[in-house]
């Protein structure tokens, strides 16, 4: 049994310090490790000035704190516009390069969406037309989704890091919108470095957080931690003040070698409630 | 007077047709002209086949129809980020060029929105935080699209194109949610060619048609026609079918020069909704 790892979060912290703040707070309260999460506000890959980087790059070095690295929601895998992939290898290679020099083993990303779904309704109510297949379009758009993960792992492979791919079924047109269809992608790029990661909330209110973790369970090699109470909605609540029941991950996460990242949202209290979720964290797992 | 140019929308018609056969029932019912309003299912600038291009060049010349083009609501004039300014520069490039290849006297745009201010918010509601000023990532947001919008313009300018900025007050974290600030904004970027694309539907939604109308009206060489019946609300009804009154604009579409486009959402009968606006907005403008 190795110690859990567990981790803050840029953006959980993002209301009340910036992304160094955040890393000496990580290091300060005894965290393992602060996951880095972009955003065109703080840390975003192809504007962060080195400076930054190399002073995040001290911290980690002089606290022994460890970065893992969350590429922007937005970046989708499933495009089919070339402007669209431009702009969004271009965000993923520089992160990469980010990555490798702060030591992350992984770089996270989103399975993607089927783009040429919203244009197929408004204001998300779709409309009815028979020019255009919707199953069709949301298999193409997942065809194009394996062969993005299969380049950008080659991206990651380059640098000595694991690409994962974090299960959201809840995300309106996902292009994994089951646990099983993220298993199935994954499984289609065919390649061992492609990785899941697991996030408890997205999965509470998906098909359950015991039923998504046992269909991923063997992929996963990250993990965000938040709470959930109600099907469907994302809160991204600190652990303990939903309704999840984390008690079948606990063996797991009592073993687990990767990072525990506790990606919670409270803006009012945010530094708080990252404590009292560590601590009933470690409830959970020493009472496993 | 000139007879009021309508216009049908490719926007109008995806649910039952694509762009080609959009243009052809464009001129089969006697409209003056069709906005190409791209979308990745469709017709998009970095992807349009040639053979789309050249068909939609040879119904336009063969009809007598004239096309207007929109690329995108993507295009962000007001974004701070390297890879989004580099992907609206691509986008523009090709934008140009169709719009020029298609005979589209204008290039429509978005005034843009202040992308920082999404960061401080989650689904819509904002949070508190002592570390930005929101009011001052509103104004840096709208003074790059002022400075984008005046290069875009310059590029437009050597193709002969006019860039009409649309009114969109009620878009969640807009640069100009007013008409005030639109037209400060278009004025703000110095160059001729920049002008205005007035939306009925948004200004109703917004300050009012009336008073929208107004405070653009010298600047207005584009119009989207659609009505709405909810402040805040945007639904781009059918003609008729909201309580916007039309008439303040009666006389300027009867000597209006610029392209008056039904851009209606009515995706269960979009061609009878076309075709029942075209009459409603002929009959407010007869009188």
């Amino acid at each position: 049994m190795t110690e859990p790892r567990i981790f803050t979060c840029n953006w959980t912290l993002f209301p009340i310090m910036d992304t160094v703040a955040a890393a000496r707070l990580s290091a300060r309260e005894g965290f393992a490790g602060i996951e880095l999460e972009c955003d065109p506000l703080g840390f975003w890959p192809t504007t962060i000035a080195a400076a930054t980087v190399a002073e995040l790059a001290a911290i980690g070095e002089g606290e022994g704190l460890a970065y893992t690295v969350h590429a922007p929601d937005d970046l989708n895998p499933a495009t089919a516009l070339p402007d669209q992939r431009t702009r969004d290898d271009e965000i993923f290679k520089s992160l990469v390069d980010l990555a490798q020099r702060l030591k992350s083993p992984v770089v996270g990303i989103h399975p993607g969406v089927v783009e040429g779904l919203f244009g197929l309704e408004r204001k998300g109510v779709p409309f009815a037309t028979e020019r255009f297949d919707r199953d069709e379009l949301a298999r193409d758009a997942r065809m194009r989704a394996v062969e993005t993960y299969v380049r950008w792992a080659g991206l990651t492979a380059e640098a000595g890091l694991t690409l994962t791919i974090e299960n959201e079924v809840h995300v309106h047109h996902s292009a994994a919108p089951t646990a099983e269809v993220l298993a199935d992608l994954v499984e289609a790029t065919g390649r061992d470095d492609i990785k899941v990661n697991l996030d408890t909330g997205h999965a509470f209110i998906g098909a359950g957080l015991a039923e998504e973790f046992a269909v991923l369970r063997d992929r996963i090699v990250h993990i965000h931690l938040n709470d959930g109470r109600a099907k469907g909605v994302s809160e991204h609540l600190p652990l303990g003040e939903g309704v999840a029941d984390f008690a079948p991950l606990a063996s797991f996460m009592n073993d687990f070698e990767g990072a525990l990242v506790l990606e919670i949202y409270a803006p009012n209290r945010p530094l708080e409630a990252l404590l009292e979720s560590r601590d009933h964290l470690k409830g959970i797992l020493a009472a496993a | 007077m000139t007879k009021p140019r309508v216009f049908t929308c490719t926007w109008t018609l995806l649910p039952v047709m694509d762009e080609i056969e959009a243009a052809r029932f464009t001129a089969r019912e006697g409209f003056a002209g069709m906005e190409i309003q791209c979308n990745p299912l469709g017709l998009w600038p970095t992807t349009a086949s040639r053979s789309t291009i050249d068909e939609l060049i040879a119904i336009g010349d063969g009809e007598g129809i004239e096309y207007t083009f929109y690329p995108s609501g993507l295009l962000n004039p007001a974004t701070d980020l390297p890879e989004e300014r580099a992907r609206n520069q691509e986008f523009l490039k090709h934008s140009i060029d169709l719009a020029q290849r298609l005979g589209s006297p204008v290039l429509c745009i978005h005034p843009g929105v202040a992308e920082e201010l999404f960061s401080l918010e989650r689904k819509g509601v904002p949070f508190e935080s002592d570390r930005f000023d929101r009011q001052r990532l509103l104004a840096d947001a709208r003074a790059r699209a002022v400075e984008a919008i005046a290069e875009w313009a310059d590029a437009a300018a050597q193709a002969n194109l006019i860039i009409p900025v649309e009114n969109e007050g009620h878009v969640h974290h807009t640069v100009a949610p007013t008409a005030t600030l639109v037209r400060e904004m278009v004025e703000a970027t110095g160059r001729d060619n920049v002008k205005v694309n007035l939306d009925t539907g948004h200004a109703f939604i917004n300050e009012g048609l009336k008073e929208e109308f107004t405070v653009l009206r010298d600047r207005i060489v584009h119009v989207h026609l659609n009505d709405g019946r909810k402040m805040g609300v945007s639904e781009h009804l059918s003609l008729g079918e909201g309580i916007a009154d039309f008439s303040p604009m009666a006389e300027f579409m009867n000597t209006f020069g610029g392209a008056l486009v039904l851009e209606i959402y009515a995706p269960e009968r979009p061609v009878e909704a076309m075709l029942e606006s075209r009459d409603f907005i002929l009959g407010v403008a007869a009188q």
